[in-house]
């Protein structure tokens, strides 16, 4: 059985807990991803067997593997961080979604001219007061692009751009469901 | 009132800039007085009076209809308008029916130039009003923030494309009708003007069809972003009064395999470092920084010269030695002499006789001191020695 050449670049890149994406604005990445696409059934059974499963997102590939009762509890507490952070970014901006734009001083801007932002921005997670507004603006991206859901497209403009990765988290937030709220 | 083109023209070239400064503040109000410190009471009232400029209380404009032509002819009027094309079609079959029933050159040929009006403004109003739907929906779906007036927005331009798909639907089915009409029409002008528009048509199917496409695709998308920002608020709600894990289904979510690995933050590993410091956030950001500021010592390693095959070949010389002092130590506590001693030993390896009078020689002269050398002669195979025994305190 032959496996694609990038096999061992697909590997690093994943194995780091990062997402392969179809936006990247990497080109090479962008490559792999094709190549993901098209060898999806051999690089899968080729990484099952050391314990890792290449999943497929809507524009996206990621390893996952099997969940240890103890990392229950992470992802859950990860999943709550992520409720917070994407609600913000929501309040921010209505558009907010894969192909979505920003760069650190158009949010610090808007979180400037908008109280409710502002006090959202405060109680996020490690967000602490003594930065300055532009700091903590910065870290909620980094956060995100940390976690593989968006990249940093133009180092200088620090202009960040939401990867399709992002869809994963979405996806999750929105199969949660909420009850009725007259019943309540 | 100005009833002549020549009339017109003049009144309004000679206060040309009356005009472009009420253009060019059309969707502001414009002071009467403002106007009449440049050119005077006088002319602004004659203006006024012919119906050129229309005034409000203090304030002026252009008249309504002027200003129509002059956002037609420069195509500045950035408004939808669809509902002309509508009359125009009517025109266009009446001016038909006409031009077929009337037997005169000269009434044939006024309606068929009216025909041609039509035939060659129809394209042009209907391109233009796709260009200018194109650019609202793009614009509003990319700039309107608000979601509720974004919604609606899009479902107005939607309404209007749908307009402007039944009146390119109408202009096929008008050109299909009359279609004897332009076949058998003699003038060659009409004939290409048809032409012409039906080819436009085609082109603008393909484009309005595509632009409908896109339009409810942006409404869709806004639909379901609004959806999910009412679903996370809601969340967020649960969320601070705690409720999320209770009444939610969230542990089953978080149970599912296909979880990407990082969000298992949790791998073990030993570590002089105290946890809490390791699964920080910033902690892959000071790995980072020692990492550039300490170089680490780096061991070179010299390989050493390759080994000669020879050494592999094995070339051994095997010899046996002889242990004098075991064998002295064995002789002094036994009785026989020295001779009989090495004669009869047995030896790992074998000796012949010559070799076993090498021995015995070796230790009667190595250890002299220790041994009695009796006087004594006897015989073995022609060689006489000497009886050599242990001394008895030694």
């Amino acid at each position: 059985m032959s496996y694609p050449n990038q096999t061992q670049e697909i590997f690093e890149l994943l194995s780091r807990g990062n997402f392969i994406c179809e936006n990247s604005p990497v080109r090479n990445e962008r490559k792999l991803f094709n190549r993901c696409e098209e060898e999806h059934k051999e690089l899968y059974t080729f990484f099952e067997h050391i314990g890792y499963y290449l999943e497929q997102g809507n524009g996206y590939y990621y390893f996952s593997k099997k969940l240890q009762n103890n990392q229950i509890e992470d992802k859950l507490e990860a999943i709550l961080d992520y409720i917070d952070l994407v609600e913000f970014m929501l309040q921010y901006s209505g558009t907010f979604g894969v192909g979505f734009r920003t760069t650190v001083s158009e949010l610090s801007e808007a979180v400037k001219a908008n109280v409710v932002l502002k006090d959202r921005l405060d109680r996020i997670k490690g967000s602490y007061k003594s930065l300055t507004l532009h700091q903590q603006c910065a870290k909620v991206l980094e956060r995100f692009r940390k976690s593989g859901y968006m990249a940093l497209e133009d180092e200088h403009e620090e202009r960040y751009l939401v990867l399709s990765s992002y869809d994963y988290i979405q996806t999750f937030l929105e199969a949660i469901e909420v009850p009725n709220f007259e019943s309540a | 009132m100005i009833t002549t083109i020549s009339k017109l023209l003049s009144a309004m070239h000679r206060d040309r800039k009356v005009f472009e400064t009420l253009f060019e503040k059309r969707h502001t109000s414009v002071a009467f007085h403002e106007i009449a410190r440049d050119i005077g009471e006088d002319r602004l009232n004659f203006l006024v009076n012919t119906d050129l400029i229309v005034q409000n209380d203090e304030h002026i404009e252009i008249n309504e209809r002027v200003l129509t032509f002059f956002e037609d002819f420069l195509e500045t009027n950035s408004d939808v308008e669809i509902g002309d094309i509508d009359e125009l079609l009517e025109n266009l079959v009446h001016h038909i029916n006409l031009h077929q029933n009337v037997g005169s050159y000269e009434l044939k040929e006024r309606y068929l130039s009216r025909i041609q009006r039509v035939l060659k403004k129809v394209p042009n109003i209907i391109l233009k009003n796709l260009s200018l739907l194109q650019l609202h929906i793009g614009l509003t779906y990319k700039t309107q923030t608000a979601y509720e007036n974004k919604i609606t927005e899009l479902k107005h331009y939607k309404t209007k494309l749908e307009k402007l798909m039944g009146i390119e639907q109408k202009v096929e089915k008008l050109l299909h009708d009359e279609d004897d009409f332009f076949k058998t029409i003699y003038s060659h002008e009409t004939v290409m003007l048809v032409l012409r528009l039906k080819g436009r048509m085609r082109e603008l199917r393909v484009s309005l069809i595509e632009l409908q496409k896109q339009v409810i695709e942006y409404i869709n998308k806004s639909l379901q972003n609004q959806a999910f920002f009412e679903h996370m608020i809601r969340l967020k709600e649960l969320k601070s009064t705690l409720e999320l894990k209770e009444r939610t289904n969230i542990y089953d979510l978080v149970e599912v395999e296909n979880t990407p690995i990082s969000l298992n933050k949790r791998e073990f590993f030993s570590t002089f470092l105290e946890t809490d410091y390791i699964y920080g956030e910033d902690f892959e950001e000071i790995v980072e920084k020692i990492k550039l500021n300490k170089s680490l010592p780096t061991r070179e390693v010299k390989k050493a010269a390759a080994v000669e095959d020879s050494f592999f070949e094995s070339n051994d010389d095997e010899a046996s030695m002889i242990d004098t002092d075991a064998l002295h130590e064995q002789f002094i506590v036994q009785d026989k002499d020295l001779f009989t001693f090495v004669q009869d030993r047995e030896f790992s390896a074998e000796k012949s006789f010559e070799q076993r009078i090498e021995i015995y020689c070796q230790m009667a002269l190595m250890y002299e001191d220790l041994y009695y050398f009796d006087n004594h002669y006897d015989l073995r195979d022609d060689y006489e020695y000497l009886m050599i025994y242990a001394k008895e305190s030694a």
